[in-house]
C-alpha cells in the first residue's frame, strides 16, 4: 500500500541506483562530510498540506530513530537541518557511502515522507493512517479485509521514466483494491474468475494448474529471490561453538534441499554469496565460500561436531508454520541438522508464539525465516543477522572484524563496496552468522490483460501498480 | 415471567466477568504478544521492548486488566493494538456480514432440515427415511472447508453463477448481496440442516407414537394437520434447543466458512486477533460471545413456555 501512497527523497531504479524522487538536486561537499538536498517545489501531501523541508526533516528524524538502517546512518550523522523551506542539510562525522542507499531504503521502516498527522505519532507505535505525496491516496482501510486506494489528482510526478520504484508514475487506475483472501483455494478461484487481477507467491505445486489457463500469465520471478537458511542462536551451546556452525554449513546439500523444497529446478538457485541472486552482489565468490560450494561433506561435519563434544544431543528447530514452503523448509533443515549427528526437536508455532520463542535466547537453538531484502537483498547493511547482537540469532562477532568491515562498507564508495563485499563474505564463512541453504524464486500470476507492473516486483517486496494498466 | 427474566440477566453478570478474567489470563499465559507482530522480523530486542512499553504491555497483569475493565464500564472497548482503530467500529464493520450469514443460513437450514425430519419420521424405515438419513450422515461428515471449495469450483469458477470471494452489503446492492451470501449460507446450512433433520426425526418418532396422535388420527383429521399442528409443535422443543445453540454459534462467527468465502465477519476478526495477540479485540469479542450465548439461552427458555403450555416460569 505504501508504495502507491508515499514517496521517499530517493527511490531505487531497476539497476539498484538511488534516484532523486522528491529531491530536485543534491551535492556532497569535497570533504564528503556534508550533503545538501534541494527538494522539488510544488509537491503536496494528498491531504492538501504542502511538502517542504520541515516535514522532510521530521520524517527523517522518525526514520533515523525507528529503523535499523536509519540507526546506522544516525551513528554517522552529527546534524540534520532545514535551513530554508526547500533545503535539507546533513552533516556527518566521517564520509559514508550509506547516505543515498539509506534514503532509498526498502523494507524495515522506510524513510517515506510524512505529514504531521503521521510523524507526530510515536514512531515506536506507528501512525494509524497512511498519507503521502504519491499518486494514490488511501480511501478505505478495513482491517483484515481490504484496502482501497483512489487516484489522487494533485500528484506531481518525478521526472524520468518509470524504473522499479523511481521515475514518473502514471496512475492509470482510478481505484486499486487490495483484498485479503485468507484461503489459498479461494485466491486461485478468484484469479481464475477475474475477481482478482494479480496474485503473488503461488505455492509451487499449484503452478501447473494456473499455467494451463490461457487467461493467466504465470511467471517465475527471477528478480525477486528470497534467502533460505537456518538461523542459529549464537549465545547458547552447542551453536555458540563456531566448529558446530561450520559443521552444519558443511553438511548442507543445497541442490537437493532446494529441490525438495520447491519441486522444480527453475524455482531456486544454488547461491552461497552474502546477497541473493539477481541483486547487486548476488552470486559473487569469495575465499572461504567452499564451505558452501564444496558441500556436502557430512563425514567431516560429523567429526567436527564430535570434536566439539555435542554429538547425539537434542537441539530444537523452531518454525513459523503456515504450511507450504515453510513446512518443507523445516523438514529439509531438520534433515541437515540430523545429518551431522544431532537429534532434532522440530517445533511448529503460530506467528506470535514463534516470535516469542525465537526471542528467548535461553531457549532457542535454531530457527527458520525466509526473507528477501532483510536477509540477502540489496546490501549487507540491510542484513541485521550479520550485525553484532542486532538480530534474533544474537551473532557475537567475537573478532570484531565483521563490524569493522560493515563500518568500512557503509563509508565506502561503490568501487570500495565491490571490494569489501568479498571480505565480508569471507568473514561470513569464518563465523557463520547463519547457515545458507540457497535462494528461491517466487511464482507470481496475473490476468493476461494486466500490464505495466512487471518491473515493480523485486526481492520479496510487494508489487506496486502505480504505472500498471489493464486491457479492456 | 418478568422476575425470571431479570433474575437470569443478573445471573449473567458473573458469567461475563468470568469470561473476561479467563480470556485475559489465557492470553497472558500463552507465549507471544502484539509487540512481536508489530515489530516485524527485522526488529531488534530493544525495539521490541520499546513497543511493549508504548502499548502498555509491560505493565503488571492486574493493572492491565483493571484499566481495561474500567474502560469497558465506561462503554469504551478500547482500540486495536495493531491498527489503533476503535474496537467498537471494527466490530460494527464485521457485524453485518456475520448477521447476514447467520440469518440466511439458519433460515435455509430450518427450511431444509425440519421438513426432511418430519418426512423421515412419517415414513420411518422406508426408502425416503433412508435417503434422508444418507443426507444426514453426509451433511455431518463432509468437512465444511472442502464442501465450500467444491461449491466455489462448481458454481463460481465453472458455472459463474455466484461470486467466489467477498461480501456485498445489502445497503449497496440487494441482488449482489443475495448472490454473494447464497453459497456460504448454503455451505453452513448443509451441516446445520443435517443436525436439525436428525433431531426432528427422532423427536417426531417419539411424539407420533403417543396416544393423542392416535386419537387425532381416529377422529379423522387430515394427516398433514396431525403432523404439523399436533406432532411437530410438541416435538419441536429439542429442535428449538438445537436452533438456539446454532444461532449463538453463527452470530459469533463461522470461521471456516468466512475464511473459505472471504467474508469479513466476526469469526475472522477473532482469528486474526488471536494470531496477532490483539488483546483488546479478543476481550471484546469474547464478551460479545458470552453475551450472545446468555441472551440466546434465555430466549430459548422463553420459547419453551410458548411451545409447551406446561412450562411456566
Amino acid at each position: 500500500m505504501g508504495l502507491h501512497v508515499q514517496e521517499k527523497l530517493f527511490e531505487f531504479n531497476a539497476d539498484f541506483v538511488p534516484t532523486p524522487t522528491l529531491v530536485d538536486t543534491y551535492k556532497q561537499s569535497s570533504d564528503g562530510l556534508t550533503w545538501e538536498f534541494k527538494l522539488r517545489s510544488g509537491v503536496s501531501f494528498s491531504n492538501g498540506i504542502p511538502f517542504n523541508s520541515f516535514h522532510a526533516r521530521k520524517s527523517l528524524e522518525r526514520y533515523l530513530k525507528r529503523d535499523s538502517f536509519g540507526q546506522l546512518l544516525a551513528g554517522f550523522m552529527t546534524s540534520l537541518d532545514n535551513p530554508d523551506d526547500s533545503t535539507i542539510v546533513m552533516k556527518f562525522k566521517e564520509p559514508t557511502g550509506a547516505v543515498l542507499d539509506g534514503l532509498a531504503r526498502i523494507a524495515g521502516y522506510e524513510p517515506v515522507m510524512m505529514p504531521p498527522q503521521m510523524y507526530e505519532v510515536d514512531p515506536v507505535v506507528g501512525a494509524p493512517t497512511v498519507i503521502g505525496t504519491g499518486p494514490y491516496k488511501l480511501t478505505t482501510y478495513k482491517q483484515g479485509d481490504r484496502v482501497v486506494l483512489t487516484k489522487w489528482a494533485g500528484y506531481k510526478p518525478a521526472a524520468g521514466p518509470t524504473s522499479f520504484n523511481s521515475g514518473e508514475k502514471k496512475a492509470y487506475f482510478d481505484e486499486i483494491h487490495m483484498l485479503i483472501v485468507p484461503d489459498f483455494g479461494a485466491r486461485l478461484a478468484a484469479l481464475e474468475t477475474g475477481a482478482l487481477d494479480y496474485l503473488g507467491s503461488i505455492p509451487p505445486d499449484l503452478r501447473s494448474r494456473l499455467e494451463s489457463n490461457p487467461k493467466l500469465k504465470v511467471v517465475v520471478e527471477k528478480n525477486a529471490a528470497s534467502r533460505v537458511g537456518i538461523w542459529i542462536n549464537h549465545v547458547k551451546k552447542p551453536f555458540s561453538d563456531v566448529r558446530v556452525r561450520q559443521a552444519v554449513q558443511m553438511a548442507v546439500t543445497s541442490d537437493q534441499s532446494l529441490f525438495a523444497m520447491m519441486g522444480s529446478k527453475d524455482l531456486y538457485a544454488v547461491n552461497g554469496s552474502l546477497l541473493v541472486v539477481g541483486s547487486r552482489w548476488g552470486g559473487i565468490r569469495a575465499p572461504g565460500d567452499e564451505l558452501y560450494y564444496k558441500a556436502p561433506r557430512v563425514d567431516e561435519a560429523k567429526k567436527l561436531v564430535q570434536e566439539a563434544g555435542y554429538a547425539g544431543i537434542t537441539v530444537n528447530l523452531l518454525s513459523p508454520g503456515g504450511g507450504g514452503i515453510n513446512e518443507t523448509h523445516g523438514l529439509v533443515s531438520k534433515a541437515i541438522l540430523e545429518s551431522v549427528g544431532f537429534k532434532v526437536d522440530y517445533q511448529v508455532f503460530d506467528g506470535a508464539t514463534y516470535s516469542a520463542r525465537r526471542g528467548d535466547k535461553t531457549y532457542v537453538d535454531t530457527f527458520l525465516t525466509i526473507g528477501g531484502f532483510t536477509f540477502g537483498g540489496l546490501s549487507p547493511l540491510l542484513q541485521t543477522s550479520i550485525f553484532k547482537e542486532k538480530f534474533w540469532n544474537q551473532y557475537q562477532d567475537e573478532s570484531g572484524r565483521m563490524t569493522a568491515l560493515l563500518n568500512d562498507f557503509a563509508k565506502a564508495d561503490r568501487k570500495g563496496q565491490d571490494r569489501l563485499i568479498v571480505d565480508l563474505t569471507t568473514q561470513f564463512y569464518r563465523d557463520i552468522p547463519y547457515v545458507i541453504i540457497g535462494d528461491i524464486y517466487p511464482v507470481l500470476a496475473w490476468r493476461a490483460e494486466l500490464h505495466g507492473h512487471e518491473n515493480a516486483q523485486l526481492f520479496g517486496q510487494a508489487v506496486h501498480f502505480t504505472s500498471a494498466w489493464k486491457e479492456k | 415471567m418478568q422476575v425470571y427474566v431479570v433474575r437470569r440477566l443478573l445471573a449473567s453478570i458473573p458469567v461475563l466477568v468470568f469470561v473476561a478474567v479467563a480470556t485475559f489470563s489465557i492470553i497472558h499465559i500463552v507465549p507471544g504478544d502484539a509487540a512481536h507482530i508489530i515489530a516485524g522480523d527485522d526488529a531488534t530486542p530493544q525495539q521490541l521492548e520499546e513497543i511493549r512499553k508504548a502499548l502498555g504491555l509491560d505493565r503488571p497483569f492486574l493493572e492491565q486488566f483493571g484499566s481495561w475493565l474500567g474502560k469497558v464500564f465506561r462503554g469504551d472497548l478500547g482500540t486495536s493494538l495493531f491498527s489503533g482503530w476503535s474496537i467498537g467500529s471494527l466490530l460494527l464493520d464485521r457485524l453485518e456480514p456475520t448477521l447476514s450469514l447467520a440469518i440466511s443460513s439458519l433460515f435455509m437450514s430450518a427450511l431444509i432440515g425440519i421438513p426432511l425430519g418430519v418426512l423421515a419420521a412419517w415414513r420411518a424405515h422406508k426408502a425416503i427415511d433412508r435417503l434422508v438419513m444418507v443426507f444426514v450422515v453426509l451433511g455431518f461428515s463432509i468437512p465444511g472447508f472442502w464442501l465450500g471449495l467444491m461449491f466455489i469450483w462448481a458454481f463460481g469458477v465453472n458455472l459463474h453463477w455466484f461470486p467466489v470471494i467477498g461480501f456485498t452489503s445489502i445497503f449497496d446492492s440487494f441482488p449482489g448481496f443475495l448472490r454473494g451470501i447464497f453459497l456460504p449460507s448454503f455451505n453452513i446450512a448443509i451441516h446445520a440442516a443435517a443436525l436439525i433433520a436428525r433431531m426432528t426425526r427422532s423427536s417426531m418418532l417419539e411424539v407420533l407414537s403417543e396416544d393423542y396422535i392416535r386419537t387425532a388420527r381416529a377422529k379423522g383429521l387430515e394427516e398433514r394437520y396431525v403432523l404439523v399442528r399436533h406432532a411437530l409443535k410438541a416435538a419441536s422443543l429439542p429442535v428449538v434447543t438445537i436452533i438456539g445453540l446454532m444461532i449463538a454459534g453463527l452470530l459469533t462467527g463461522v470461521v471456516v466458512t468466512e475464511t473459505v468465502f472471504t467474508i469479513p465477519g466476526v469469526g475472522r476478526l477473532i482469528v486474526e486477533a488471536v494470531a496477532r495477540r490483539d488483546l483488546p479485540i479478543i476481550q471484546a469479542v469474547m464478551i460479545l460471545v458470552g453475551t450472545v450465548y446468555v441472551f440466546v439461552n434465555l430466549l430459548t427458555d422463553l420459547t419453551y413456555a410458548y411451545l409447551d403450555p406446561r412450562v411456566r416460569y
